[in-house]
């Protein structure tokens, strides 16, 4: 660097310069990948290795989201389970046969709410962050916690 | 890792001062859909049912002490559960509205009917739990 050029401190240096790296701009992987591919006797074109090592992070991080996600539908349907048995255990009954109608709809909501959370979840976060899908799902995972199947089993 | 330092964000190197204006004065009307009447019917029939799980929560709330003093065990009154189950239906249905108010009308419906479910597994739950603090 030069010190009669005060403006060198503004800048990241001289685009041109051979050793210059832009991540936007370059794959960084092929600057790791060149070391490696001298070691590896030059099994692949190095250009491949480049391309399959910036993949692989992006397709890993999709496949664990993937099976986050189906882990979480796997606690959502035990919950439904849950919800299915525990309900019958609160033995509710209404007053008047409209009140008895509103407890048998809510009832109803509440068996289907864990479907309907993951569904909907699912549906709005389908192009969105992954975290964002998994913060819903967790969220729901904690909200929905068929209680009354819980204490009726531990009673 | 390389020591490669990060790069300038694309939109400040590519932006100039006239763009940027410009982009900021034509984002408001479009990025932010008025509440609207459909929102506004679709919020006031639901919440039509969101009165009923309130107005069983109030009537749980002003019947059940007495219920309990009667039987002798009014120090088992769940009164937090009791009061729960009134702030719960329209605190869910409340953040429902806050959360999907400027999603299209259909998701807006859908957050809202899951805002609904919660409210009826809330409600159990309390009751379940209520059951359970009291020794039923």
């Amino acid at each position: 660097m030069s010190s009669d050029r005060p403006d060198d401190a503004l800048s990241w240096g001289d685009e041109a310069d051979a050793s210059y790296v832009d991540p936007g701009r370059d794959d960084l992987d092929r600057a790791d990948a060149d070391p490696a591919a001298e070691r590896a006797d030059g099994e692949e074109p190095s250009s491949d290795a480049a391309a399959s090592a910036e993949r692989a992070p992006g397709d890993r991080r999709r496949a664990a989201v993937t099976a986050a996600t189906g882990v979480l539908g796997g606690v959502y349907l035990m919950y439904s389970v849950g919800w299915i048995l525990g309900i019958p255990l609160l033995s509710l009954t209404g007053p008047t046969l409209l009140i008895e109608i509103m407890y048998q709809f809510g009832e109803f909501l509440a068996i289907i709410a864990s479907a309907l959370w993951f569904a909907t979840t699912l549906a709005l976060t389908r192009g969105g962050r992954p975290a964002a899908r998994l913060g819903w799902l967790a969220l729901g995972a904690l909200v929905l916690v068929p209680w009354p199947f819980l204490l009726g089993v531990l009673a | 890792m390389t020591a490669a330092p990060p790069p300038l964000p694309d939109d400040a190197r590519a932006a100039s001062p006239a763009d940027e204006s410009g982009r900021d004065a034509a984002a408001d009307p479009v990025d932010r859909p008025r509440f609207g009447a459909a929102r506004a019917i679709v919020a006031v029939l639901l919440g039509l049912l969101v009165a009923w799980f309130l107005w069983d929560g109030l009537s749980s709330l002003v019947g059940l002490p007495a219920q309990y003093e009667a039987l002798g065990i009014a120090d088992r009154t769940p009164w937090v559960v009791l009061v729960a189950g009134v702030v719960a239906p329209p605190l869910i249905f409340g953040l429902g509205i806050l959360l999907a108010r400027r999603q299209s009308v259909t998701r807006f419906t859908l957050v809202l009917i899951v805002a609904l479910a919660t409210i009826a597994t809330t409600r159990l739950s309390l009751i379940a739990t209520a059951a359970s603090l009291s020794g039923f």
